[in-house]
C-alpha cells in the first residue's frame, strides 16, 4: 500500500522523504533506499518510482474511479443563470438591494440585480432545475451531482485559478493532475499521465502554472495535448526524418549508448535513460492512434456535437478525452475558455451574449460525453467534473448591462460518475445565490473528493517538501463530501 | 471577581440545567465532531488544537486562544466566529447556526458558559511523539547543526595526506572499503570543467593536461578553471537556484521585474570576485545599511525582490505577509538551513522553533517597503562608485589595449581577400528604429526641462524623465502611436552606438507639428508645422560632422499648437559593418576562436565603457519606510487579522534566543534591523551559516552533501554522513576568511575527487549508496548545460557577460499555452539568442520546454537540489525538437567545414567537440556505416545524413553524464 497511517498534524515525521531534496546529481538506486525508507512508498515501488517516476501503483483505497476528466469553465460562469435555480432573484431585476459582494470591484455593500436571463426547466427522475443554457446536458441531470455551495478563498483569476487548480491562492504548488499522478503513477506508459487541453483562444491566465508541477519533479506536470495535427510537443517526426529513419538512428544511439554503459553497469540512469528512447519511439506511435478521431463512427461524432461548427471543437477534445479515458490516462483537463475577457466565461460586459456563446460550444459536447462513457460502462470508473473557478454574482457589476463581477462566496461545480451519486443536489447559496449558506464546501472538499474517488486518502497522500508534509488539501484533516458519494 | 475562578461554585444549577437541555445539544451536534469526538481510528479529531468538550477546553482553546473570554463574555471568540462576522473565520463552516441557537449559545456564554460539573475538566491527552524537539532543550540543543561549530582533529589516517582525505578514510576503513583508484586525466578534466564552468573543456585541454607531467598540473588547472569569468556563471546559478531567482511577478498579468538582471550579474560577479560568503551575505540581506554602501551592494539587496508577488490580491494584508513570509523563509533556508515557515502558523511539529520565532524573524523585514509594478522600487544607481581609483586605472588601460585589440583584428581582416561566397548582405543597419519597424526607447519628459537639455553631458535618465517606445503622440492616419502624448511640448533623448562614421545617413521623420533635433549638443535639423506622412531624407552634413564614434545622443524638442501630436524618427546608415561580418557565424574567414575572441572583446569595451562613463543605471533594490518600523505581531495561525502578542526582531531561542540591537540608519532611512540581522547571520561562530555553504560546495563537487538536505539542517533532514569533515570543513572556511575558491580547491585537491567512479564489487555491495565515499558518482547535466554544451560543440555559444536577459526561442505550440498573444516572449537578436543559459529571460508563466523537461529549478521555490529525472519527453525533444534539428544541421556544417567530406574525418571530429577524446575504430566504422545506411538505404543526401549522426551525438550517454 502506498501511504500509512497519519496523525493529524503537519509535522509528522518521515524522515527520508526528501525526493525534492535528493532528487539531483546521484543515481536512483541512492534515491532508492532513501524512498524505501519513508514508508510512504513500499520498497518495491520506491524502487520503481525512482526509476520512473509514473509507474503504475495500486490505490490505497477501493477505488470508484480510474481517470478524471474535468471540464474546467475557465473565466467563472453564473451559478445562478446554469444550475442553481434563484426563482426569487428574477423579479428583482434591476431593482438595487442591500448586499454583500467581493469581486474584481472589490467589497460592496449594495447593488443592482441582474435577473436571470434564462428560463429554467425541470428534468430528469429528480426533477432538477437547469437554465436553458443547458438542455442537452440538462439530459443527464440523474447522473450527476450538484454541489450548489462552493466557496474559494479568492475572487481574482490569478489567485482563483491557482487554487482550483492546486489548492492555493499562492503559485508554486503541485497541480491536482500532479498528485494524482504522483499517488497512483501511469497505466499507460505510452501516454501522459496528465493531460490538459486548452481553448483555441489561448491557455489560462498563469498559463503553465496551472498544470505544473509545483516543487515535484516535472515529470508529474500536466502536457499539453493538441486536438488536431501533432498531439504532443516534439513528437512528430522532424525535418523529413521518417519512422523508418529514425529506427535506424535510435539503433545507432543505442549502440553507442550500451557502449558506453560497459563497465557501468550499476549506474541505472544510464539504461534508464536509453530505455526511455526506446518509450519515447512508442509514445510516437501510440499517441497519434489516441487521436485519431476519424475512427470513431459518424454516430458517436455527432453524439459529441462535431456535425456542428460551434461544438466541433469542445466535442473534439470530449471525444479525444474518451480516447484517453480507454488508454487509461489518469486525469485529463479540457479548458472551456482561454485568453482574457469574452473570450472566457469572465460575463463582466454582456452576460447573454457570453453565456450564450460558451453554454452553447460546451453544451451537447458535454452531453455527448457523459451519455458515452455510460453507454459503455465506462461512466463508473470516470469522474467527470464541471466548473470554473468561481462563480458570478447575483448583481450587475457596471451601472448599466448584465454583466456580473466574480463571486467566491458561493457558486456551483457538478461531478458525475466515478462513483458519485446522480441526481442529488449538495448545499445551498441563499435565495439570491450570493454566499453558500448550507452545506459549505471550501475548494480542499472538492479535491479531497476527487482524490477519495479516485482510491486516494486525501488525508495521506503527502510529499514531504520545506519541513512539512505538504498535501493537497491541507494540513488539517478534511473529509471529503461524503452525501454525493453513490 | 473571585466567584468566577470557582467555576463549579459560581454556576447555579439553573445555569447548569440550561446548558445540559438547551446549549450542550446544539455543541455536540455542531462542534464536538472536529473539537474533542473520536476520529474513529482510535485517537480524537482535535481541529485548531482546540477541545470544545468541556469548560477546560474552552478556557485552554486552541491556535487563536482562548475560546471564552470571561472578563468581557460578550467578546468571546466563541461568539465571534458563530456570528459569521469575521470572514476569515466562520463556525461551524459548513452551516451558520440558526438564530435562535445563536441566542441560545450567546445567552450561555454571557452566564459565564456554565458546564454540567460531570465532564467540565475533561480533556483528552494529546500525545505528542516528538515533543522532546520540539522545545529548547539539553537534547534539542545538542543536535549537531544547533550545537556551536568545533574544530575537530583530522585524524590519523596512514595512506593519505590530504585532510578530507583523512576524514572519510575513517568511515572507510571501518567498514573494510578501499577507495577507488583515481579517473583518468580526460574524465577529471571534463569533471572538474563541468563542476566549475559547466562547460566541456577542449580536446587541446583535456590533451595538454594528459601530458602534463609537473608535479602541479593539476592545481594548475583547477586555478585556471576558477579564473575564468565561467565559473561565476555556473555557481551563481546554484545560488539563484535557491533564491528562486525569477524576473516576472506571476499571478495574472505576470509582470516583468525590472533590471532584476543586475541582481543576477552582482551574483556571478561575486562568485567571480570570490567575494567572502560573509560580505555577499551581507550585501544581499543590507547592501543599503552597511557603512560604505556601493553600487554593488545596493544592486545586492534586489535580493528582496524576487519573489512571487499578486498585484490584485484577494487579500492585501494577508499577500503583504505573504511576501515577508516569502523572504523569511528564503533567508532562514537559504543561509541557515532552517525550515521555518511552518512556525507561521503554529510552533514548528519537528524542530524547536516556537511561532514567536517565527515573527521575531519576519520583524527584520517588516518595514521594507511593498512590491509593486513598474518602477516600484527602482532605484538610480551610480555602477562606476564601487570602484577605488587604482582600479578606474586599471579599467582605463584595459580598455585602451581591448581598444588596439578590436583595431588590429579589424585591420587584419579587411586585409584579407574578400572571398566570394561569403557575403553578409551589406544592409541597412539601423542606429535608430522608427515606430513601423520596431517602437525605439527614448526617454522624454512633458514637463519643461533645464536650459541644458539638449547639451553634451546631460542625461535624461538623471532629471526623471520616462521611458516610452516610440512613436509619441495620438493615433494619426498614417501613424500609430506607442506611447500617449497629449501635451503642447514633449522633450525627448535616445542614444546608439557608433562604431565607424557612416559616410552617409538615412533619417525618417515623422512630426506634427514643429521639431528641433540636436545631435551631440549640435542643432542638426529644425522643421515647422506638420508631416502627413514619413519624410526619408539624407541627413545634412552638419549632421555627419556632429556624430562620434561611441555612443551618440540625440535630443529632440517638438512643440504643437493644435491638433493631434506625433513624432517618431529613426536613423538608418548604409554600406558594410566591419564587425557585423566578423561575427556573422557563417563567415569562413575566422576560426570560431577568432570570432569567440573578437566578441568578448566588444562586450568588454562596451563594459568598461560604461563603466567609465560613471553610467548611472537604474536596479531594483530594497527600501524602507523610514527609521521606524511599524510592529510585528504573532499572527494566529498565520492570518494577518487575528493578531496576537507584539514581538521585537531577535535571534531564535534555540541559538541563544537574543534580541537585535538595531541602530536606525540615516542614510538608508531605514531602520538598520536588517544590518542587524546580517551580523549575526555572518557571526564567525553562528552554528549554521558556514556549516551549510562549505556543504552546498561538497554538494555541488560530489553530488550531494555530507548533510543530504541542504536546506534543513534541523531534525527533519537527514544526518550528515561524516559530521566530523563537516565542522571541520566549516571551520576551515571560516578561517580562509569566508573564501569559496579556496574551498573549491581544497575540495578538488583531495583524492576524493579525484576518484574514478566505476565498479568495485566489494563496496558496490556493501555500500551502493556511496556513503562512504569508496567511488566518485556520475552526474547527469543540468538543463542549462545540456543547452550551453551543444551551442559549445556547434560553436555558437556566446560568452558574452552580462546585462539584460535574452529570449531563448520557445515553439510556438508552447507560446499559444499563454493567455496573451504570443505570450508577450520577445525576440533576442540571433548571436544574443547563443549566450549561455544563465542569462535567458526566466518567466513564472512561461518556460522553456527544453530547459524544464531537464528539471530546471522551479522559480517560486528554493531549489537546493535539482531533480534528474528520466522521462520520454526529455527524448522526444532530443530526437524531433526544433532545436536540436536545427543545432545538429550547425554542427554538421561545422563538420564538413573543418573536416571536409570525409566520413572518417567528421565522424572523429564530432568526438572530438562532443565528448572530449578521440573515436577508436569501432566507434568511427559504427558511425561512418550509419552514414552510409542513411545515403543508401535511407536515401538521403550526405548534408542530411550527416545531420542525422549529429541528432543522435547530442543523445550520447557519454555527453549527457559526467563522469
Amino acid at each position: 500500500m502506498i501511504i500509512k497511517p497519519s496523525q493529524n498534524f503537519c509535522g509528522q515525521i518521515r524522515r527520508r522523504e526528501f525526493i525534492h531534496q535528493l532528487g539531483g546529481g546521484f543515481t536512483s538506486l541512492a534515491l532508492t533506499g532513501l524512498l524505501g525508507q519513508s514508508g510512504f512508498f513500499s520498497q518495491a515501488q520506491a524502487a520503481e518510482l525512482s526509476a520512473n517516476p509514473l509507474a503504475p501503483r495500486i490505490p490505497q483505497l477501493p477505488a470508484k474511479a480510474k481517470s478524471v476528466i474535468f471540464l474546467f469553465m475557465y473565466g467563472g460562469p453564473s451559478h445562478m443563470d446554469t444550475f442553481d435555480y434563484k426563482p426569487k432573484l428574477y423579479p428583482l431585476d434591476g431593482k438595487t438591494i442591500p448586499i454583500k459582494t467581493f469581486g474584481r470591484g472589490g467589497k460592496k455593500n449594495e447593488g443592482r440585480v441582474v435577473g436571470p436571463k434564462w428560463k429554467f426547466k425541470q428534468y430528469g427522475q429528480c426533477g432538477k432545475y437547469v437554465s436553458d443554457l443547458f438542455p442537452h446536458t440538462a439530459q443527464c441531470v440523474d447522473d450527476i451531482a450538484f454541489v450548489h455551495s462552493m466557496t474559494a478563498d479568492s475572487p481574482i483569476h490569478g489567485s482563483a485559478m491557482l487554487m482550483m487548480n492546486s489548492g492555493s491562492i499562492l503559485g508554486g504548488k503541485p497541480s491536482l493532475g500532479s498528485w494524482l499522478n504522483y499517488g497512483l503513477g501511469s497505466v499507460n506508459e505510452n501516454l501522459p499521465g496528465y493531460v490538459v487541453m486548452l481553448d483555441k483562444t489561448g491557455g489560462p491566465i498563469s498559463g503553465a502554472k496551472n498544470w505544473s508541477s509545483g516543487y515535484m519533479p516535472a515529470s508529474y506536470q500536466g502536457v499539453v495535448f493538441r486536438s488536431q495535427g501533432d498531439p504532443i510537443l516534439n513528437l512528430a517526426d522532424k525535418n523529413g526524418m521518417s519512422r523508418v529513419q529514425q529506427r535506424s538512428l535510435l539503433d545507432y544511439l543505442g549502440d553507442a549508448n550500451h557502449r558506453h554503459l560497459q563497465g557501468r553497469e550499476d549506474h541505472t540512469d544510464l539504461s534508464s535513460r536509453i530505455a526511455s528512447y526506446e518509450l519515447a519511439f512508442r509514445m510516437q506511435a501510440t499517441a497519434p492512434e489516441a487521436i485519431d478521431i476519424d475512427k470513431e463512427p459518424e454516430h458517436i461524432k455527432k453524439l459529441y456535437g462535431m456535425d456542428e461548427e460551434r461544438t466541433e471543437d469542445f466535442g473534439r477534445k470530449c471525444l479525444l478525452a474518451r480516447r484517453l479515458v480507454e488508454r487509461g490516462v489518469r486525469f485529463i483537463q479540457i479548458y472551456s475558455g482561454g485568453a482574457h475577457n469574452d473570450d472566457n466565461w469572465d460575463a463582466h460586459g454582456d452576460l447573454e451574449k457570453n453565456h450564450n456563446f460558451h453554454a452553447g460550444n460546451t453544451d451537447k459536447a458535454i452531453a455527448g460525453l457523459l451519455k458515452d462513457l455510460k453507454q459503455r460502462g465506462l461512466l463508473d470508473e470516470t469522474l467527470v467534473v464541471w466548473g470554473g473557478e468561481f462563480g458570478r454574482q447575483p448583481t450587475a457589476e457596471y451601472a448599466a448591462g448584465t454583466g456580473r463581477d466574480h463571486n467566491s462566496y458561493g457558486f456551483t461545480m457538478w461531478m458525475a460518475g466515478g462513483g458519485i451519486k446522480g441526481g442529488v443536489s449538495y448545499g445551498e447559496t441563499d435565495e439570491l445565490g450570493s454566499q453558500a449558506v448550507v452545506n459549505r464546501c471550501q475548494v480542499k472538499h472538492l479535491h479531497a473528493t476527487i482524490l477519495h474517488q479516485m482510491g486516494i486518502d486525501p488525508n495521506n497522500l503527502s510529499y514531504f517538501y520545506n519541513g512539512l508534509d505538504q498535501k493537497l488539501v491541507g494540513v488539517e484533516e478534511i473529509d471529503p463530501i461524503s452525501d454525493i458519494m453513490a | 471577581m473571585l466567584g468566577l475562578t470557582g467555576v463549579a461554585s459560581a454556576q447555579s444549577e439553573a445555569d447548569v440545567s440550561f446548558f445540559r437541555d438547551q446549549v450542550k445539544p446544539i455543541l455536540q451536534e455542531h462542534c464536538f465532531e472536529c473539537h474533542g469526538a473520536s476520529d474513529g481510528k482510535g485517537g480524537y479529531k482535535i481541529k485548531s488544537g482546540l477541545q470544545l468538550i468541556s469548560r477546560k477546553g474552552l478556557l485552554k482553546g486552541g491556535a487563536h486562544g482562548a475560546v471564552i473570554n470571561e472578563e468581557s463574555p460578550e467578546k468571546s471568540l466563541l461568539l465571534e466566529v458563530i456570528s459569521y462576522n469575521n470572514e476569515d473565520l466562520q463556525m461551524p463552516p459548513k452551516n451558520k447556526l440558526s438564530d435562535q441557537e445563536i441566542a441560545l449559545i450567546t445567552d450561555w456564554v454571557k452566564r459565564g458558559a456554565p458546564w454540567t460539573p460531570e465532564d467540565a475538566d475533561v480533556l483528552h491527552e494529546v500525545h505528542d511523539p516528538h515533543a522532546e524537539m520540539t522545545t529548547v532543550n539539553d537534547k534539542t540543543k545538542a543536535h549537531w547543526s544547533y550545537k556551536p561549530m568545533q574544530r575537530p582533529a583530522v585524524p590519523e589516517v596512514a595512506g593519505f595526506a590530504h585532510p578530507i582525505d583523512k576524514f572519510l578514510e575513517v568511515k572507510r576503513q571501518a567498514l573494510g572499503l578501499k577507495a577507488n583508484p583515481p579517473a583518468s586525466r580526460g574524465e577529471l578534466l571534463r569533471r572538474a570543467t563541468f563542476d566549475l564552468t559547466g562547460l566541456a573543456p577542449s580536446l587541446a585541454e583535456v590533451q595538454a593536461f594528459e601530458n602534463d607531467t609537473s608535479a602541479d598540473a593539476w592545481e594548475k588547472r583547477i586555478d585556471r578553471l576558477l579564473a575564468l569569468p565561467q565559473y561565476g556563471e555556473k555557481w551563481g546559478r546554484h545560488w539563484l537556484d535557491l533564491v528562486r531567482y525569477a524576473e516576472s511577478q506571476g499571478f495574472e498579468r505576470d509582470t516583468p521585474k525590472s533590471f532584476v538582471w543586475r541582481y543576477r550579474d552582482y551574483v556571478i560577479d561575486a562568485f567571480n570576485k570570490d567575494k567572502p560568503y560573509d560580505q555577499f551575505l551581507t550585501e544581499q540581506l543590507a547592501g543599503d545599511e552597511i557603512p560604505d554602501p556601493t553600487a554593488e551592494s545596493l544592486i545586492a539587496t534586489g535580493y528582496h525582490r524576487l519573489m512571487q508577488w499578486d498585484d490584485e490580491p484577494a487579500d492585501r494584508l494577508q499577500h503583504f505577509h505573504d511576501v515577508i513570509d516569502d523572504n523569511v523563509r528564503i533567508t532562514t533556508e537559504t543561509m541557515l538551513g532552517m525550515t521555518v515557515g511552518c512556525a507561521r502558523c503554529h510552533d514548528h511539529k519537528g524542530d524547536p522553533i516556537p511561532q514567536k520565532d517565527y515573527f521575531q524573524f519576519a520583524s527584520f523585514f517588516r518595514n521594507i517597503s511593498p512590491m509593486g509594478n513598474g518602477d516600484t522600487n527602482l532605484r538610480m544607481i551610480d555602477t562606476a562608485q564601487s570602484h577605488s581609483p587604482e582600479q578606474l586605472q586599471a579599467m582605463q588601460q584595459e580598455m585602451q589595449q581591448v581598444r588596439e585589440r578590436i583595431q588590429q583584428a579589424e585591420q587584419a581582416y579587411t586585409a584579407l581577400p574578400e572571398q566570394k561566397d561569403f557575403a553578409v548582405e551589406k544592409e541597412n543597419v539601423a542606429l535608430i528604429t522608427d515606430s513601423r519597424v520596431k517602437p525605439w526607447k527614448w526617454h522624454y519628459t512633458t514637463k519643461k526641462p533645464a536650459d541644458d537639455w539638449f547639451t553634451v553631458g546631460f542625461r535624461a535618465e538623471m532629471h526623471g524623465w520616462q521611458e516610452g517606445l516610440s512613436a509619441f503622440g495620438t493615433d494619426i492616419p498614417n501613424g500609430k502611436a506607442v506611447t500617449s502624448w497629449r501635451t503642447p511640448d514633449i522633450w525627448l533623448e535616445t542614444s546608439f552606438l557608433l562604431e565607424k562614421i557612416p559616410s552617409s545617413l538615412r533619417m525618417d521623420l515623422h512630426h506634427d507639428e514643429d521639431v528641433t533635433i540636436y545631435c551631440n549638443g549640435q542643432l542638426v535639423y529644425q522643421k515647422e508645422k506638420y508631416r502627413v506622412d514619413y519624410a526619408s531624407m539624407e541627413v545634412s552634413p552638419a549632421f555627419l560632422a556632429a556624430l562620434q564614434t561611441g555612443r551618440n545622443v540625440i535630443s529632440v524638442h517638438v512643440h504643437q499648437t493644435g491638433g493631434g501630436q506625433f513624432f517618431d524618427l529613426g536613423l538608418v546608415t548604409k554600406g558594410r559593418s566591419i564587425r557585423h561580418e566578423m561575427l556573422a557565424e557563417q563567415n569562413p574567414q575566422l576560426t570560431p576562436e577568432q570570432r569567440q575572441a573578437f566578441r568578448q572583446d566588444i562586450a568588454r569595451l562596451a563594459e568598461l565603457e560604461k563603466l567609465l562613463e560613471k553610467r548611472v543605471e537604474q536596479a531594483l533594490v530594497v527600501a524602507e519606510n523610514g527609521k521606524e518600523s511599524p510592529p510585528t505581531f504573532i499572527h494566529m495561525r498565520g492570518s494577518a487579522h487575528a493578531e496576537g502578542a507584539q514581538v521585537q526582531p531577535g535571534f531564535p531561542l534555540i541559538f541563544g534566543g537574543e534580541m537585535a540591537k538595531t541602530e536606525p540608519h540615516d542614510a538608508a532611512n531605514s531602520t538598520g534591523r536588517r544590518l542587524a540581522l546580517a551580523e549575526w547571520i555572518t557571526r564567525d561562530d553562528n552554528p549554521r551559516t558556514a556549516r551549510v555553504m562549505v556543504n552546498r560546495l561538497w554538494q555541488h563537487h560530489f553530488g550531494k552533501g555530507i548533510c543530504a538536505t541542504p536546506n534543513d539542517f534541523g531534525f527533519l533532514g537527514s544526518a550528515p554522513t561524516h559530521p566530523q569533515l563537516l565542522d571541520w570543513l566549516a571551520t576551515e572556511f571560516v578561517s580562509k576568511n569566508w573564501s569559496m575558491k579556496a574551498m573549491h580547491k581544497l575540495i578538488m585537491t583531495s583524492a576524493a575527487y579525484q576518484m574514478s567512479n566505476r565498479r568495485s564489487e566489494v563496496p558496490l555491495a556493501q555500500d551502493p549508496a556511496n556513503e562512504t565515499y569508496w567511488r566518485f558518482m556520475p552526474r547527469r547535466m543540468t538543463s542549462e548545460e545540456l543547452r550551453d554544451n551543444i551551442l559549445l560543440a556547434t560553436g555558437e555559444l556566446n560568452l558574452q557577460q552580462g546585462g539584460p536577459s535574452i529570449f531563448v526561442p520557445i515553439p510556438e505550440e508552447v507560446l499559444a499555452t499563454s493567455s496573451t498573444k504570443g505570450g508577450k516572449w520577445g525576440e533576442s537578436p540571433p548571436d544574443q539568442v547563443n549566450r549561455r543559459s544563465v542569462y535567458g529571460v526566466s518567466k513564472r508563466s512561461l518556460q522553456v520546454p527544453l530547459l524544464t523537461d531537464h528539471d530546471q529549478a522551479d522559480l517560486d521555490n528554493p531549489c537546493p537540489v535539482r531533480f534528474a529525472t528520466i522521462v520520454p519527453t526529455q527524448a522526444l525533444g532530443m530526437i524531433n525538437s526544433d532545436f536540436i534539428h536545427e543545432k545538429a544541421r550547425v554542427l554538421a556544417t561545422r563538420l564538413k567545414r573543418e573536416a571536409g567530406d570525409d566520413p572518417t574525418a567528421q565522424v572523429k571530429l564530432a568526438y572530438q567537440l562532443m565528448v572530449q577524446r578521440t573515436a577508436d575504430e569501432h566507434e568511427v566504422s559504427r558511425a561512418v556505416e550509419f552514414l552510409a545506411l542513411m545515403r543508401d538505404e535511407h536515401k538521403i543526401s550526405a548534408d542530411d545524413a550527416l545531420q542525422r549522426l549529429c541528432v543522435a551525438v547530442f543523445s550520447f550517454n557519454e555527453f549527457i553524464f559526467i563522469d
